[in-house]
């Protein structure tokens, strides 16, 4: 099991223990309206915080409040997605950072390797929603612009992290 | 509701106070078990306790990024020799701060960022210096407000000459490092470093740092922080095949680095450059088929004769961050693997203590310290930290 989805499960316990177990499923369903099936303890994704939000787009398939969509391979951060914002947009209120680094993604709908830039979004405090950190092609921040250990809110009037997008910006030829 | 709650609120300070009035009415009237004649001591008010200026050196200090709220970041010690009480204190380090505690002077170093209005707001960055008894700041030496905020790294911050110069990256994402006079409380100044990243300190007063090509740039510094002369390496990294981690182990003067794909980079930074020793594979033949490869966040440790690198198995590509299952225990004087310590909860990052007997500390998967025996692998205690805890870093004191 990753780590991620430990945490996850950690987070998710933690709450169960602080509060009491009604309040605790009712709070969890509250925030999965709409799932067809539920784990209740251990939630072991760490999406879990997400109903699904499918693009309905058979080119662009998957759910883009799930660690496993597509355009997330190189992803380490916090899904805007489950943060009010989207896969490609911020949060209302944060500003998207105009510098970032960037991965490459195969989607298998269509066969292609896409660009994939993961502008963080910033100015307000980390959303802590579904944490999804996956890596391939990841390299050491010693080569910063394939490195997502960095915080990218750079140039923008805030430097605080939010969340973190995946925005397609071009096609790998 | 709220009418409520008051009332019920108010019902329940009467019952407590008639409780209370009554406890007292039957002290007074003699009521006492004669095993316990006299009364327990009355407590002073205010009381808080202090710490030694020189920490045992069981303790550690763990870098809790708390990634679920950045702005809170904090650094945690622990005594991870003790059963209880073993939780020491804090110091804040929040949005990614970056730390060191100090080896010659009871200081902890804490490069940190803050904004007037906490999210938003005028930036202001300073090396904050807090006192090891107190745990209280007791300086802080404002940097231009462009330092690295990147997923704790310990050589995004370090210290050279002595612990006199302090070495800040900055990232904007231009790279730079400021250079700090630490006992004067001011900033000497700052170098570009184009294409690099990381500090590492070399010779009495220099540091190295990683560049994007592969190689190493060394600056040697005068004594008022200008650069006295630059060198820079051939290329000896594979950034795209196999690629060093940034987080290294220093074992009789001799820093190694880790690899993606399980090798041993030594670099000897105790000259005014950088010495590229030859690197070794550390995963024997026969494992090479499981894919055995150093996997977490701080993936390597030392003691004074062996190393530790966090291993996984099953390895691929992007999985460097994940975690293992094991911590392998390497001679660098031989080049190969000695023993493996199975980790029941996993394991991300370690830190091996300087103490006799030394302690295996062990970041696990539920965030909490797992502490081993490094010569047995016999698992001692669990240390749980606070909910929410992302120790990274651990750094033996």
């Amino acid at each position: 099991m990753k780590f991620i989805d430990k945490i996850s499960e950690q987070a998710s316990r933690g709450i169960a223990q602080r509060t009491s177990r009604r309040s605790f499923l009712s709070k969890l369903g509250a925030a999965l309206v709409g799932a067809p099936t539920l784990p209740l303890l251990p939630i072991a994704r760490a999406n879990a915080e997400g109903a699904p939000q499918s693009t309905g787009d058979p080119q662009d398939p998957g759910e883009p409040t799930q660690c496993d969509y597509g355009r997330y391979c190189a992803s380490d951060g916090v899904l805007c997605s489950c943060c009010g914002g989207t896969a490609n947009s911020c949060p209302t209120g944060t500003e998207m950072s105009p510098v970032t680094w960037i991965g490459t993604c195969f989607n298998p709908a269509d066969e292609r390797q896409y660009v994939i830039s993961y502008n963080d979004c910033c100015g307000k405090s980390s959303c802590g929603r579904c944490l999804c950190n996956r890596n391939e092609g990841d390299r050491p921040a010693y080569r910063p612009q394939s490195n997502n250990d960095l915080n990218w809110c750079l140039g923008t009037k805030s430097s605080i992290y939010n969340c973190s997008t995946a925005v397609i910006i071009g096609v790998k030829n | 509701m709220i009418a409520a709650s008051r009332l019920s609120l108010i019902l329940m300070l009467c019952l407590a106070f008639s409780i209370a009035k009554q406890a007292i009415a039957a002290g007074q009237a003699g009521s006492q078990p004669t095993d316990f004649p006299d009364a327990l001591a009355t407590q002073a008010i205010p009381s808080v306790e202090s710490l030694p200026a020189t920490y045992p050196d069981t303790w550690i200090f763990a870098h809790d990024l708390n990634f679920n709220s950045l702005l809170d970041g904090k650094v945690l010690i622990v005594d991870v020799a003790a059963e209880t009480r073993n939780f020491k204190g804090m110091i804040g380090a929040g949005m990614m701060g970056q730390f060191q505690p100090s080896r010659l002077h009871s200081e902890l170093y804490t490069g940190q960022t803050f904004l007037s209005r906490r999210t938003y707001g005028e930036r202001t960055d300073a090396l904050i210096i807090f006192d090891k008894s107190t745990l209280l700041p007791i300086d802080e030496i404002v940097l231009p407000a462009k330092r690295q905020q990147v997923v704790t790294q310990p050589n995004s911050f370090q210290l050279t000459d002595d612990e006199r110069i302090g070495l800040v990256m900055n990232f904007t994402p231009a790279s730079s490092v400021t250079i700090v006079d630490i006992p004067a409380r001011t900033v000497l100044g700052e170098i570009p470093l184009p294409g690099c990243n990381f500090v590492f300190p070399t010779g009495e007063r220099g540091f190295s740092t990683i560049c994007a090509d592969g190689s190493m740039v060394t600056h040697m510094l005068n004594s008022d922080g200008s650069v006295q002369s630059s060198e820079r390496t051939e290329p000896f990294i594979d950034i795209d095949a196999d690629p060093i981690f940034i987080k290294n182990a220093e074992l009789q003067g001799i820093t190694y680095f880790p690899s993606y794909q399980g090798r041993i980079q030594p670099v000897d930074f105790s000259g005014n450059t950088p010495d590229i020793l030859t690197d070794w594979q550390f995963v024997p033949d026969e494992l090479q088929d499981d894919n055995w490869r150093p996997s977490g966040w701080q993936v390597i440790a030392a003691s004074d004769r062996e190393l530790f690198v966090v291993m996984q198995v099953n390895g691929e590509e992007g999985s460097h961050k994940s975690g293992g299952s094991e911590v392998w225990v390497l001679d660098p004087d031989v080049k190969r693997l000695k023993r493996r310590i199975e980790l029941h909860d996993g394991g991300l990052s370690i830190t091996v203590t300087r103490s006799d007997p030394a302690y295996l500390v062990v970041t696990n998967e539920n965030m909490s310290l797992d502490v081993f025996d490094p010569l047995s692998g016999e698992h001692l205690r669990t240390i749980t930290l606070g909910i929410g805890a992302f120790p990274f870093v651990l750094y033996a004191n």
